[in-house]
Parts: C-alpha cells; structure tokens; sequence
C-alpha cells in the first residue's frame, strides 16, 4: 500500500474527460497489459493530479513524474522493475498523464521501463522524451560531446517511438550545441 | 513533426536567443530548466520570456534532488556516482545554510497540514498557472505524496508572504559541477 503522509486521499476528482485523442501512431498494437496490483490500489485514490494545466496547446496533469531514477537512483542503487512499473500506473490512476523521461537516462532503459509502465493507457499519455547528448542509437553507449545533427534527431527520436510510444512531445534542443539541451521528447497523446 | 511523430517540441536549459530564435522558426511549447525553492534562476528571464511568448515551463529537480522533503542534514554524504556529491550546494559547508529553507518548509507544512515536500511542489504550482513540476521517485509513498500536493492551494495572502519568506533566505554553493553547469544558458550557434 502506498504510505499515507502524503495528502492525496483528499479531494479526489474525477479525472477531467480527456480530449486527447490518440494520434494515428499510437493506434496500432496496444496490447493492454494487466493492471499491476499497485494500479488498482491507486484506482480508489483516482484523480487526484486530475487538474490539467496547459503547455502551450499541451494539456498534461498539473503534476507530471519524472521517471529518470527507475533504471538507476542517484544513490546508484537499481530499483526493483516492477515495482516501478507499479508506480508508474498508479500515478496513472491518480490523474498523472504527463511523464517525463529521457533518452540519456538510462540510456535508453528508462524509456523502455516507461514504455511498458504506460502500455495498458498509452494512447492517453503526454510523454516528453529528450535527445542531445552523443548516444550511440544501437547500443545505448554514451560516446563524447552532444549530438544534435538533423540525421540523428531523426532517428534517435525513432528510437524512442520504439522504446516508449507514443510519444507527445519532444523537448528538443534545436541547439546543435546544447545539451542540457538536450531535447525532451514529448508527445502528447494521441489525438484522433 | 512534419512526420506526425512528434506532436510537441520544447527545450532545456537554453538562452535566450536561442529561445526565441527557435520559437520563431517552430512553435515551442515547453521549456523544461531547473526550478524549485532551491534553485530560482527562472526567475530572471525564463519565466517572463515563456509568459511573453505563450510557452509552458516545466520544472526538474522541483523537489531540488530531495533536498526540499528535509530528506538531506548535515550529516549525509553521498555514494560515489551520486550527482549530489558534487553539488556545492550540498557540500558539507553548505548545507546547514541551505537548511533555512527546510525550516520554512517544515513550518508551512505544519501550517497548511502537509509535508515540506508538498510545500514545495505547490509553491511552485502557485507560481504561474503553466508550471507543470515533474517530481521524480522509485517509491511509491513519495509518488502519492508528491501527487498530493495538487490538492494544496494557497491565498493571496499567503503565497505573498511565503515567497517574501523564500526570498529573504540566501542559498550556499552551486546547483550543479562547473562542467555540466557549462551546457546551460548557452546560445546556439548562428545557421551562417
């Protein structure tokens, strides 16, 4: 059971209708995976980061989660998979629709943890992705400096489509030379 | 995003010029920087510049890499790999300072029945209406604590007084080691 420090028993809502629709990407090939046991738990506490905020013309949960440690903490420890991918749709089922992940963390791992965390919900996902550090697209292997040439966005971004779509927006850095720039990859969800 | 595969786009940690260089070229609907009670650098420019142009702002290390939940004294030392370790801001001559904030923290949470963590996440939700953090975890207890704190609002009044209050309390050492520091606020470089 989640602990009960934290305030979000209160004030439940429903979640807010998405108008997202699922973008013709995602359509294809949802297999629904079971819900974890984590997830149902989370059900009875619905919608309580169900208040939407606007990004732009993005709508996203007023609370996203970022997803950077669940491959490997900052204390360097590996968390346990599936417990992550029991967090991941627990906030789900607490009204969170906007994840953020990262090709670098990882790299790559965290992509495809998150990927599989949303696949039960994922054509109603806003998942930002990020690219610009120099990552080697096959093995995932950091090499030197940034990487922000048209070519690799290109496929690096078709790597994340494969490690995690749909995919709502890409935070890109369109800064050839920035990393922390490094982009983010979201997408929103699909939209139909 | 002429491809239909990525629905949004943003940038991290860029300058200013690049900012709105890139905004002209192509819509950005996020930029995502380092934001928290800990680390306010938006507030020189980012903020009004995404509010000028229309463009969301998403926060990372909202919670300042765990600092803000009182999760961190002056006793922690951190594992080797830990970006932490070598964070000046949470050397061990920093730290006590830097610990003010957590005392605020821990006095508004008593005050508004919540956890400094929840303080933090709605300070910065009351900040502008398109900040969206994005608060990163591998426990499920935090996950339900920091989606909780959507459900914290404060007054005029009171969000008045708590950002006099954040204001007043000067933060110790650097955000991040001089070598990734070096890959913020930078411009891209020109097309010609």
């Amino acid at each position: 059971m989640p602990g009960n420090r934290a305030r979000g028993g209160i004030g439940r809502r429903d979640l807010m209708a998405l108008s997202l629709a699922a973008a013709g990407l995602a359509a294809a090939g949802l297999a629904a995976a079971p819900l974890s046991a984590g997830a149902q738990v989370g059900m009875s506490m619905k919608g309580v980061a169900g208040e939407r905020r606007r990004l732009g013309d993005l709508e996203v949960s007023s609370i996203g989660l970022g997803v950077q440690n669940m491959s490997r903490t900052y204390q360097t420890t590996i968390p346990t998979r599936p417990e992550m991918l029991n967090i991941i749709r627990a906030a789900y089922d607490r009204g969170v629709i906007f994840f953020d992940a990262a090709e670098a963390y990882g790299p790559h791992e965290v992509e495809r943890i998150l990927g599989e965390g949303v696949a039960p919900f994922r054509d109603k996902m806003v998942i930002a992705s990020k690219f610009g550090w120099n990552i080697d697209l096959e093995t995932g292997r950091r090499l030197q400096g940034l990487n922000s040439r048209p070519e690799h966005i290109k496929a690096a971004v078709d790597g994340m489509l494969k490690r995690c779509a749909p995919i709502a927006l890409i935070c890109s850095t369109s800064t050839v030379s920035i990393h922390r720039s490094r982009s983010k990859t979201s997408r929103v969800p699909s939209r139909t | 995003m002429s491809q239909g595969k990525v629905l949004h786009w943003g940038l991290c940690e860029m300058g200013q010029t690049t900012l709105r260089r890139a905004h002209a070229e192509q819509r950005v609907t996020a930029v995502q920087n380092e934001y928290s009670m800990l680390w306010r650098g938006p507030e020189k420019w980012v903020l009004s510049t995404c509010q000028d142009l229309g463009i969301g702002f998403v926060c990372w290390s909202p919670l300042g890499v765990g600092f803000l939940t009182g999760a961190l004294d002056g006793q922690t030392r951190f594992a080797d790999g830990d970006i932490r370790a070598v964070e000046t801001r949470f050397s061990p001559g920093s730290i006590p300072q830097n610990l003010a904030l957590v005392g605020l923290l821990k006095s508004w949470a008593e005050r508004k029945q919540a956890t400094p963590g929840q303080i933090s996440l709605a300070w910065l939700l009351a900040q502008k209406p398109w900040i969206v953090p994005i608060p990163g975890t591998t426990q499920m207890a935090h996950m339900v604590e920091n989606t909780g704190a959507a459900e914290i609002h404060f007054t005029t009044d009171e969000i008045a007084e708590l950002n006099a209050a954040v204001s007043a309390i000067r933060i110790q050492g650097m955000r991040l080691p001089e070598n990734v520091l070096a890959y913020s606020d930078v411009e891209a470089p020109s097309k010609n």
